[in-house]
């Protein structure tokens, strides 16, 4: 059986839609539940600077911007994550002076921050579960391309 | 505790920081309902499956948590220390 690639690139457009796409509308709809469950659980423990493609947290951006490995893993999410690393470009990284605090970094570097930024426990489970997230996304697309169309295993499907 | 001024998906959530376990039975929920999705044959089992695969990991999560205890705590603390 031929990989499906128009489902791989459905299913990595929006969660569930490659399944949706050969028939597995059941399968579909708990994949997006599933996805929603770790992304919104992410946006909510970490803030908006859960998603974030460039800056990653305790690093300076004055000293010059770093890329952030973890959105390697949440861009899994398709276009969701790009939409949400642009709002925390905007909204987080962009933020007005009078929103920034100085803060001292690790290596002891001052540097200032979006005063909302999340640390700690907060920045990192708020990354992991977007990036977990995305990477299940992957995964469950990836299965999405080589699921027969008239697989009739999935009971209400 | 949850402050009235907190802003949900703009400022990171309070109390995390103190209590951040009670994330870990969401983090697998979450991906037990995505791997589950996708692996269970008959979708009417598919809760069972998910709350079953939830348990089984956080069960094993207990047992190799209490294993290290078990090692640092009582097995290390007895041996020479040259």
């Amino acid at each position: 059986m031929p990989f499906r690639w128009t489902a791989l690139v459905l299913g990595l457009l929006l969660p569930g839609l490659g399944h949706f796409s050969v028939g597995e509308r059941g399968r579909g709809g708990r994949i997006l539940s599933g996805f929603l469950v770790l992304w919104i659980t992410g946006l909510l423990v970490g803030g908006l600077g859960s998603v974030r493609s460039w800056d990653p947290a305790y690093t300076n951006p004055a000293q010059g911007g770093k890329r952030n490995l973890w959105f390697i893993a949440q861009a899994g999410a398709g276009p969701i994550a790009f939409g949400f690393a642009a709002l925390d470009a905007a909204v987080i990284r962009g933020s007005a002076p009078e929103d920034r605090i100085e803060i001292t970094l690790h290596d002891q570097s001052t540097g200032s921050a979006y005063r909302h930024t999340a640390i700690g426990h907060n920045a990192d489970f708020g990354t992991l579960f977007c990036a977990l997230a995305g990477l299940m996304n992957f995964a469950v697309a990836l299965d999405a391309g080589r699921r027969p169309v008239a697989d009739r295993r999935g009971g209400d499907r | 505790m949850i402050g009235f001024g907190w802003i949900p998906l703009l400022e990171p959530l309070p109390g995390v920081q103190a209590s951040w376990l009670w994330l870990l039975p969401i983090l697998i929920f979450g991906i037990s309902m995505m791997y589950k999705a996708v692996r269970v044959g008959d979708l009417r089992r598919y809760w069972r499956e998910v709350v079953g695969m939830t348990v089984q990991v956080l069960l094993a999560f207990l047992g190799l948590a209490a294993a290290v205890f078990i090692v640092v705590q009582g097995i290390v603390p007895l041996l020479p220390a040259g």
